[in-house]
């Protein structure tokens, strides 16, 4: 087991067989200082449960094929993304740290396929986007890539 | 109401870049727009597509590669369709430029796609050496985890020289159809940098002998070999199959298709390339897939006596289709084909 503590100094204990999908971790591991408790000053507690619940479920990825398994894990997937946009950066950023690869391309595409259709209005009100740029930067934007901001009509709604 | 932070905005920019790269190429465009942070991440996006129509694209694209040089900006997909009509070497020379960009910048996936269709264009720059892939190839697509280099070069006899290395790269499809001849020369590659090479998909109006022997006989890896031919004329894979060619010694090879669309009416040259095929499939137990698309033979009924003769204790052969799609007169009685061998279809 391995013990994981979050910014809010909480600790979880994970199975090694679990953690070590996050490529960080799997090298702390390899070069022996994962002896203790493995702080993880990024991460509050709430996202790390459920980095977690994803590690665990995804322990056993391989085996899934052969057992037919594949079809609940992708359901799992659909599950797991179901969350606000702010969980949903939370969870990316700490997949980016600790380096879960699996875990980074499941949420940036979720991240991607809500973006889609979607007016800029509409995803900057989404994303709370400060918007720094000033209008003549846009503008000049849009005239680089014209061909960008033509097209059908999008999607103006924040769901 | 309290936000306990805005929350696109702590986004670093390599992550609105994964973001991006999950989406279109036109839906990442457009999300540039919402602010510096995601426009930074646009201008440093991993894909790059571009359609050229008009002589102004030309400058557009240009500006953006040799920024994506410049500032060393890895390039993960590179697709270029060129659309436009110029045939002048200036052009050709700064394609060229732009593919070798990609190539430099660690491209892993790279379409070039010509439809200009113009001849002289290609003509035009046969002397330029950097990859040399639109000169005749017109179509390149490959993947692979870490493509190197590929060099497809042309020289003035219509050459392909595939030259140095490819070893990374897992599906290769050259579609020179209108080009006179598609040719390899050994010299220039060691099979073994081949070995990555899972399927060649080849279609152009002749195939030279060495490409296919050496294709066929030397990787161990290949599985998929497609090979159409719109030649006229000799068909040149009956010479090399009647002669030397040993495909048994492809081991890896598990589809085969040979398509052609040219009536040759050599029918003791199609017996003889199919013996061989079946000699071939009989020692090679994982073949599954023999497929001969033969439009436009002319068929006569020595053909399928001849087909008669083929031993009948071969137990290897998964499926067979012949098609035709010229058939006059077929005997029917003649027809008493080899169990294991499907009865013909023909198509008209």
């Amino acid at each position: 087991m391995v013990k994981l503590k979050s910014n809010d100094d909480k600790e979880f204990e994970v199975e090694e067989a679990a953690v070590i999908q996050s490529e960080m971790i799997k090298n702390m591991i390899e070069d022996g200082c994962a002896t203790s408790v493995i702080p993880l000053p990024n991460i509050d507690s709430k996202t790390l449960i459920k980095v977690i619940e994803y590690l665990n479920k995804h322990i056993n990825m391989g085996k899934a094929a052969e057992t037919g398994e594949e079809d609940d894990l992708k359901e799992f997937d659909e599950q797991f993304v179901n969350m606000g946009w702010e969980e949903l950066f939370d969870v990316i950023m700490a997949a980016n740290y600790l380096n879960i690869h699996e875990l980074m391309e499941l949420c940036c595409q979720s991240a991607a396929d809500r973006l889609k259709n979607k007016s800029v209005r509409a995803v900057r009100e989404m994303l709370k986007i400060t918007n720094d740029l000033t209008e003549e930067e846009e503008q000049e934007i849009i005239n680089d890539a014209p061909w960008a901001f033509e097209g059908p009509e999008i999607d103006d709604t924040v769901n | 109401m309290y936000w306990r932070r805005a929350t696109a905005d702590i986004l670093p920019e390599c992550l609105v870049q994964k973001i991006l790269s999950c989406l279109s190429f036109q839906e990442a465009a457009q999300m540039s727009i919402l602010s510096k942070t995601w426009l930074q991440a646009w201008l440093a996006h991993a894909n790059l597509e571009f359609r050229v129509h008009r002589c102004n694209d030309f400058e557009t694209v240009d500006k953006v590669l040799v920024r994506y040089r410049d500032r060393k900006i890895p390039i993960d997909e590179f697709k270029f369709w060129n659309f436009s009509d110029f045939n002048s070497s200036q052009i050709s020379a700064l394609i060229h430029k732009w593919l070798g960009i990609a190539h430099q910048n660690c491209v892993k996936y790279l379409l070039y796609r010509d439809l200009s269709f113009s001849r002289s264009f290609y003509e035009e720059h046969k002397g330029v050496d950097v990859i040399r892939a639109p000169a005749h190839v017109v179509s390149i697509e490959y993947k692979g985890d870490k493509v190197p280099e590929l060099k497809i070069a042309t020289d003035q006899s219509n050459r392909l020289n595939n030259s140095k290395t490819i070893p990374h790269c897992s599906n290769l499809i050259l579609n020179a159809e209108w080009f006179s001849k598609l040719s390899y020369s050994s010299e220039e590659l060691e099979f073994v940098e081949y070995e990555n090479l899972k399927s060649l998909e080849a279609s152009c109006k002749r195939i030279s002998d060495g490409l296919i022997k050496h294709l066929i006989s030397t990787p161990h890896f290949l599985e998929s070999l497609v090979l159409v031919t719109v030649a006229s004329g000799k068909f040149n894979i009956f010479t090399v199959a009647s002669g030397k060619f040993n495909i048994c010694r492809c081991r890896s090879l598990r589809v085969l298709k040979i398509k052609s669309y040219q009536n040759i009416g050599l029918s003791d040259v199609l017996f003889r390339i199919l013996n061989l095929h079946l000699k071939f499939a009989e020692e090679s137990s994982k073949l599954n897939n023999f497929i001969r698309d033969t439009r436009g033979y002319n068929l006569n009924d020595v053909w399928f006596c001849g087909l008669r003769k083929f031993p009948s204790n071969s137990t290897s052969w998964r499926q067979v289709s012949l098609v035709f799609s010229k058939c006059n007169e077929i005997n029917m009685k003649h027809l008493q084909l080899y169990h294991r061998v499907a009865t013909p279809k023909w198509t008209f």
